[in-house]
């Protein structure tokens, strides 16, 4: 019973040493090389389905969507009808995307690189929202970069990078935080993710509400996201009277759920 | 031991690669976790051990927590397992493969969020979790859906036995 015992708490007293030389090295960042094997060694397997995932759920989603088409017909043909009579309209909006346009096509963006990768796998636990795609350190990705998807949209930034392979944290993260502000009533305020693939603008009380489907971009306050970074746009106010802020849903013009590819800004 | 690991690998890459198909709200499964449960009841010590390192390190390179939480988690987890269906558990029931699946769930996210918070009090570099979120929003679901999984998984089990004859071997 005794040599039972003693053998148990030997067995004990290496795994808190052999874990804790783990913890050590990892801190120091001496994992990075094997992280990086593993990484490698998973990414074809990881790649195959993720794509093959990707292609499922575009295929399921068509299928189920098929008892709606009657219904979308007759709605977009009263779109249409709507449609045409806006575009007597557009000729006037068109001076006005012409000043967006300029806005969006900030000076920082103009002059970095953008590095295009391929999204192969996600976060495999549900409490973070990352995605992990095949460009690194090998490849000029630096820690911190801005990530966007296509269209200039925002997705997140890089939070973990090794030599072939890096890790993005998604601005939906629950402890992801982006300074944001409204393109039409120029409302700044906080952008945070609300952990299930969503976004909340947090504003204070007193200000103004931004209208809903206002565009929603980055206030480029930071060294991080550079200014005028489309995120998504304004969907409902979802405060409560007792708050100190008043929170609106974002709907994201890109959800990392999606992802295939991304941009990763690079100086 | 390269058959379990290799399903241990096949199950990790399901579980990032299918989060649009698998996911209700933001929570999936963790088809690792429940995997390497499983495992550590069907077969034989050794084995389980190699399916619960494996496991564990894929976990840990790919969640951006620190790295060897989800190895030594899955490591304990497999151990208790291991101990518990010899004194506890006489037969492979659907109903004591729950019980150690909806245990090691539990077991899993208290102590990668506790053990999160000791690291990061000692490196503040490291990515750490909401953990209100995680015990209210995300565990419930989570142990729902690994429920699921493991009730499908061992319904596969008693199949491909029915079909191949096999007996477990692990006493």
């Amino acid at each position: 019973m005794r040599r039972i015992f003693s053998s148990k708490i030997f067995f004990l007293i290496i795994l808190i040493a052999v874990f804790s030389a783990i913890f050590f090295l990892d801190f120091k960042d001496f994992l990075n090389v094997p992280k990086n094997y593993i990484r490698c060694l998973v990414k074809p397997v990881a790649g195959f389905f993720y794509k093959t995932g990707g292609n499922t759920t575009q295929k399921l989603s068509a299928l189920f969507s098929v008892g709606h088409l009657v219904e979308q017909n007759d709605f977009l043909r009263e779109q249409n009808i709507k449609l045409q009579a806006s575009l007597a309209k557009l000729a006037e909006l068109e001076r006005e995307n012409e000043l967006l346009k300029g806005q969006m096509e900030t000076a920082n963006l103009k002059e970095t690189n953008l590095i295009f990768a391929n999204v192969f796998g996600q976060s495999p636990i549900s409490v973070n929202q990352l995605v992990v795609i095949d460009k690194g350190i090998n490849d000029g990705i630096l820690e911190g970069a801005a990530v966007l998807g296509i269209g200039n949209v925002l997705v997140g930034k890089v939070l973990e990078i090794y030599s072939s392979s890096a890790t993005i944290l998604s601005i939906a993260d629950k402890i992801s935080a982006v300074r944001a502000i409204s393109q039409e009533k120029r409302i700044v305020g906080i952008l945070r993710g609300d952990g299930t693939g969503g976004l909340i603008f947090e504003i204070e009380s007193a200000k103004e509400s931004p209208r809903q489907g206002e565009k929603i971009i980055t206030a480029g306050e930071s060294d991080i996201f550079p200014k005028g970074l489309l995120i998504g746009e304004a969907e409902k106010d979802i405060s409560i009277d007792a708050e100190a802020l008043k929170k609106i849903r974002i709907k994201q013009s890109i959800e990392s759920g999606s992802l295939e590819n991304v941009f990763v800004v690079s100086k | 031991m390269i058959f379990q690991i290799l399903s241990i690998i096949i199950a990790f890459a399901i579980q990032i690669s299918f989060p649009a198909l698998l996911k209700i709200g933001s929570t999936f499964p963790n088809l690792v976790l429940v995997l390497a449960v499983f495992i550590s009841f069907a077969y034989s010590r050794h084995k389980a051990l190699g399916a619960a390192l494996a496991g564990g390190i894929l976990l840990d390179v790919f969640s951006g927590m620190p790295f060897g939480l989800s190895m030594l988690l899955m490591l304990v987890i497999v151990f208790l397992v291991e101990e518990a269906k010899f004194f506890l558990f006489a037969d492979l029931s659907l109903l004591a493969f729950l019980a150690a699946v909806l245990g090691a769930t539990i077991f899993y996210n208290i102590f990668s969020f506790l053990g999160a918070e000791l690291l990061y009090w000692l490196n503040k570099e490291i990515f750490l979790v909401n953990g209100s979120y995680l015990f209210f929003s995300v565990l419930p679901k989570e142990i729902l859906y690994n429920l699921i999984s493991a009730a499908a998984l061992y319904l596969l089990w008693i199949l491909a036995k029915f079909l191949t004859g096999y007996r477990e071997s692990w006493r």
